[in-house]
């Protein structure tokens, strides 16, 4: 084992250095800390590149820590991510808030979510996903006022009481198998089958890690922390821990209770359909934008579990892809209400006429948008074609069908937002000013969505769909 | 040779940059997008110097995977590709370059620049295109593109309609363009050019592949019976017509044929419908543009009579002669729709005999539209000649006695309109209330004619027996050697003279009596309506159409729409309650959690595989 492939996680780890001992010198003006920061994403995001395309797979730490390609594709979404956070917001006020603290408590909590991904047991899975929230719950508080504290207390509250039932969920697997390594786990469950108790162990775990992906029905804190939370926080707690959560329920189920794949797809497809459902029809009477994403979002983790219901290695394959195309267009929306919001605040009717205030903003904004209704040929089309094509594959037609029939509800708030920014009278005429560097990130974003639904192959090819 | 792709990456660039830049740019747009397609006009050169040379190459990327249907996305250079890069960007280039002048006073100037842009990159993507699927996309692009450009000016009614029927028309071929490739993807398993026309079709297939794909060509290469909209699509702004004419849109349909050529010639039938569908086209076009009066309809209508020409000689086996044609026709048309723009300009009128005697203001103007007008007259030595003596000997000698009546017989009248145009437009004596205004066009107008009068004039020589027919030697397929038929070139001759001749008499010296032709005599009055076909299609196909729309739709805002309707009430009623379950209460929220996790628990003892 060579120290090399933690490359990411140091590099991570150092950027979260960088942030503290800035932190400490208070009185300094710090435009730059972002791109220094976000640099430091991209170096590991770099690394990771470099790992997922040497196809290194290693074991380290007796089974404790996996490097492979699952864990760099989702430690590269992740990352991306987060470094077009840290460039957006640089230029941002954040409020309340020294700036060096929020990229401190950030580079934590990626620190926390790579770490995830890599976890190859129990132990842990538990250790890296408690260092993924807890720098969240002090996110979401960072704004100090009413709102954001009451969101962080409910965030926190219910997570540690998610926390609770997922270590629950861990020792009675651990007893029942007499391992907490997920290969020991798998080999065990292999020889003795499944037993009433472990479903238990089995549900339980899941509860722990639906709560990070925001599934029903562990999903109530999403809508209120995406709205209370600072909006740069916001947009990062819509990918960050989302990915940590589904790297880690991949490894967790498919490898350690592989075996007993016949048990838990079928309670994926009924969060699945929870999940959508609820996500869909409550985001339908929403007002603000940011509690429309929070719902949205709800709905997005029910179609990527569309990838575990079917057990396949397509499917598993179409989830990756689709959690990179949904991360690209929800996070590029959560940018865009942070562009917008300081000007038109963020109820959708203050998004009225904006197509004549911010043309740019808008038009990326319809693009995020029909992206994540799935419209061609932007890059939310191709994900969902190929996550339903996979349960159609997988003989779950009727899944598929769920999945198209919520995606046209979907249409009809995302639309809403597009209608009120293209088709209704701006109420007010000031210029929207947004500073460059959330600019160019939203634009990124666009090309991306734009580039990956036109010529998904790119991807493809490397995620060997 | 893979940097062929720069070949329509740049103009789409132009347009991207145009697009969002295009404000900023204003007066200056037109660098953008002059200086992408002449880049684009420079590599397609250096592109032809190496396929002289010898090389060619197909290169195939994988571009998507749609359950067992591989798609590929690549680029083919063969002979027949250089030769249409050659001319697409060469027509391109001028065609910018003039419409510099012509648009000055334009609003949406970058606008202009950026959809002219587009529509050479789609023209070009589709050209280079080594998937048919790619070159479907490329041909639906360019189908847009005309819609936007002809209906540039689009608050006036005439060119948004014109426009819409543009778009829709071609859109009828279009779907025999996409049947077409379904039997070809069932019969080969794959689209790619280079398999697809490798592949030994059975009779069948082939004959009803090429029939489909010949439909979409008859969409957009104008063809009886979808010829109906190039007319009215003089409504855009001229450069684009002669865009549209010369190089771009009405070349893709003769290019699509050539390119699937080899499954039109594994089917009898099909090139017997293609030269008989050319014939009828070229004939019954030169007739109507005897009777015309607008400059540019004349035009328009000529341009069908020389692409029926175009399919007559792919119909009749003379694949080299066609592309030969296509290409001295793409110069020649282009020149004389720059110069009718010129006119126009100048004039402010389309009515031909509104002109009169121009020829004495606009010297450059009328010299170069008399060497456009020669060559498409057919007048011995210029490109004209030389391309269409190619076609009517090759119908000669494979027997289509019919076809290549036909064909002559549209020769002795394209040198007659064409006479007419001519003699009408720039002899005799001007009008009073022409003198003030006519005037030599700008230079940035004049110069593109003067440069396309060399071409116009001359490419024709490349192909021509005094030069060993060396374009033919080039391109051809499957085709034996050209043999000078002295018969056919002294008939050639002797049409296009009489008809230059017969115009001159009628037109210039006023020898004969006006008012020899009656125009309450019924057969003007048919070609004067062009055949009524635009009113037999309005009552016969479009008020059904409308009159079943009308009462699908009825069937729509009252069944479906109420369904619809409901569904969406009841799906926000249902939201709403989805809402109300979330109170911001954190006790009920625990609870709920800890409920949801009891229920999967009962469900999954209960029901679940264990």
């Amino acid at each position: 084992m060579s120290w090399s492939v933690f490359a990411p996680e140091i590099i991570v780890f150092a950027v979260a250095l960088i942030a503290l001992l800035i932190e400490l010198d208070r009185d300094v003006k710090r435009p730059w800390l972002g791109y220094v920061i976000g640099m430091g994403f991209i170096g590991a995001l770099v690394a990771d590149a470099v790992l997922l395309g040497a196809g290194v797979t290693e074991t380290a730490f007796n089974g404790g820590y996996r490097i492979d390609a699952l864990a760099a594709a989702f430690k590269a979404i992740l990352l991306a991510a987060s470094a077009l956070v840290a460039i957006a917001t640089a230029r941002v006020s954040i409020a309340g808030a020294k700036r060096g603290e929020f990229y401190l408590l950030l580079s934590l909590s990626v620190l926390g979510a790579t770490m995830m991904a890599s976890a190859g047991d129990l132990l842990v899975l538990f250790l890296s996903l408690e260092l993924t929230v807890l720098p969240s719950y002090a996110l979401v508080a960072l704004k100090r006022d009413g709102r954001s504290t009451e969101a962080a207390l409910k965030y926190f509250l219910l997570g540690m009481v998610a926390s609770a039932i997922f270590i629950y969920g861990a020792s009675l697997t651990f007893g029942l198998t007499g391992s907490i390594s997920f290969t020991d786990i798998a080999a065990s469950l292999s020889r003795t089958g499944m037993s009433p108790a472990l479903v238990i162990g089995i549900i339980t775990l899941l509860a722990g890690l639906g709560f990070k992906i925001a599934a029903v029905p562990f999903h109530f804190w999403a809508p209120d922390v995406y709205e209370g939370a600072d909006v740069p926080v916001a947009s990062y707690l819509a990918v960050g821990p989302k990915a940590g959560g589904f790297a880690a329920i991949i490894r967790l189920f498919v490898v350690a209770l592989g075996p007993a794949a016949t048990t838990w797809a079928p309670l994926f497809a009924i969060i699945a359909v929870g999940s959508m459902l609820v996500g869909n029809l409550a985001a339908l009477s929403q007002t603000t934008v940011r509690r429309l994403l929070g719902y949205s979002s709800i709905a997005h983790t029910g179609y990527l579990l569309v990838g575990l219901a079917v057990v396949s290695g397509y499917a598993r394959t179409s989830l990756i892809f689709y959690f990179l195309v949904y991360s690209a267009a929800v996070l590029g929306a959560f940018l865009i209400v942070l562009a917008a919001a300081p000007t038109v605040g963020e109820s959708i009717e203050g998004f009225a006429g904006l197509s004549k205030r911010a043309p740019g903003l808008s038009f990326a904004m319809a693009v995020f948008l029909f992206s994540l209704v799935g419209l061609p040929p932007l890059a939310g089309f191709i994900g969902k074609f190929y996550l339903f094509s996979s349960a159609v594959r997988g003989g779950m037609v009727w899944l598929a069908v769920v999945g198209v029939v919520n995606s046209v509800i979907s249409f009809g708030y995302y639309s809403n937002i597009i209608r009120q920014m293209y088709l209704v009278k701006p109420v007010a005429s000031s210029e929207v000013s947004v500073p460059w560097p959330l600019k160019a990130t939203i634009y990124f974003l666009v090309a991306a969505i734009a580039v990956i639904g036109i010529y998904p192959s790119a991807i493809l090819t490397m995620l060997n769909l | 040779m893979t940097y062929a792709w720069l070949i329509p990456a740049l103009p789409a660039a132009s347009f991207i940059i145009l697009l969002f830049l295009g404000k900023r740019f204003g007066k200056w747009s037109h660098f953008v997008s002059v200086g992408a397609i002449l880049s684009a006009f420079a590599i397609s050169s250096f592109i032809l110097y190496q396929v002289i040379g010898g090389r060619g190459s197909e290169v195939l990327i994988p571009w998507l995977s749609i359950g067992e249907l591989d798609l590929n996305v690549g680029i083919l250079i063969d002979r027949l590709t250089a030769v249409m890069l050659m001319v697409v960007t060469s027509v391109a280039s001028l065609v910018q370059i003039y419409s510099v002048g012509y648009m000055k006073e334009d609003r949406r100037y970058h606008w202009y620049f950026a959809c002219l842009s587009l529509f050479t990159a789609a023209m070009l993507m589709l050209v280079l295109s080594a998937n048919y699927v790619q070159m479907y996309a490329s041909w639906e692009l360019v189908g847009l593109c005309s819609y936007l450009l002809i209906g540039f000016w689009f608050e006036k009614k005439a060119a948004a309609d014109a426009a819409k029927k543009a778009f829709v028309t071609t859109r009828i071929g279009d779907v025999g363009f996409l049947l077409g490739l379904v039997v070809l993807y069932y019969a080969v398993g794959n689209l790619d050019v280079g398999s697809v026309l490798a592949a030994r079709l059975a009779p069948a297939v082939a004959t009803a592949a090429s029939l489909l794909l010949f439909l979409g060509a008859m969409g957009k290469s104008a063809q009886f019976p979808l010829h109906v909209w190039l007319p009215d699509a003089m409504e855009g702004p001229t450069p684009v017509s002669a865009l549209i004419h010369a190089a771009t849109m009405v070349a893709a349909g003769v290019y699509l044929v050539a390119r699937s050529y080899p499954i039109f010639a594994a089917s009898g039938v099909a090139m017997d419908v293609v030269a008989g569908i050319g014939a009828v086209t070229a004939l019954m076009a030169a007739t109507i543009a005897l009777v015309q009066r607008d400059i540019k309809r004349i035009l328009a209508y000529s341009t069908i009579s020389q692409l029926g020409l175009m399919m007559i000689g792919l119909g009749v086996g003379a694949y080299s002669a066609a592309v030969f044609h296509l290409t001295t026709h793409a110069f020649f048309k282009a020149l004389l729709f720059l110069g009718a723009g010129s006119v126009i300009h100048s004039a402010h009128t389309q009515d031909i005999f509104e002109m009169g005697g121009l020829a004495k203001k606009m010297k450059g103007t009328a010299f170069t539209f008399a060497v456009g007008g020669l060559a498409l007259a057919g007048f011995p030595g210029l490109s004209g000649f030389w391309s269409k003596e190619g076609i009517l000997t090759a119908a000669f000698v494979k027997g289509a006695y019919p076809v290549f009546a036909a064909a002559l017989l549209t020769s002795l009248l394209t040198a007659f309109y064409v006479g007419r145009l001519y003699f009408v437009v720039f002899t005799g004596s001007m009008r009073k209330n022409m003198q003030a205004k006519v005037h030599e066009s700008p230079l940035a107008m004049v110069a593109p004619l003067a440069v396309l009068a060399f071409p116009a004039g001359l490419v024709g020589l490349i192909g021509s027996p005094l030069f060993g027919n060396a374009f033919q030697g080039f391109l051809r397929l499957g085709e034996s050697g050209e043999h000078v038929n002295l018969m056919v070139m002294g008939l050639s001759i002797a049409v296009a003279l009489a008809g230059l001749g017969f115009a001159w008499i009628k037109y210039s010296t006023g020898l004969l009596p006006s008012g020899l032709i009656k125009t309450s005599n019924p057969f003007f009055l048919l070609l004067k309506n062009k055949y009524y076909l635009d009113e037999i299609y309005t009552r016969g196909l479009v008020a059904p159409v409308v009159g079943g729309s009308r009462a699908l739709f009825s069937f729509d805002s009252g069944v479906v729409d109420g369904a619809v309707n409901g569904t969406a009430w009841l799906t926000s009623k249902a939201g709403d309650l989805v809402r109300r379950a979330q109170r911001g209460q954190i006790q009920d929220y625990g609870l709920v959690m800890v409920l949801g996790i009891i229920v999967l628990i009962f469900w999954m003892l209960t029901f679940a595989r264990l």
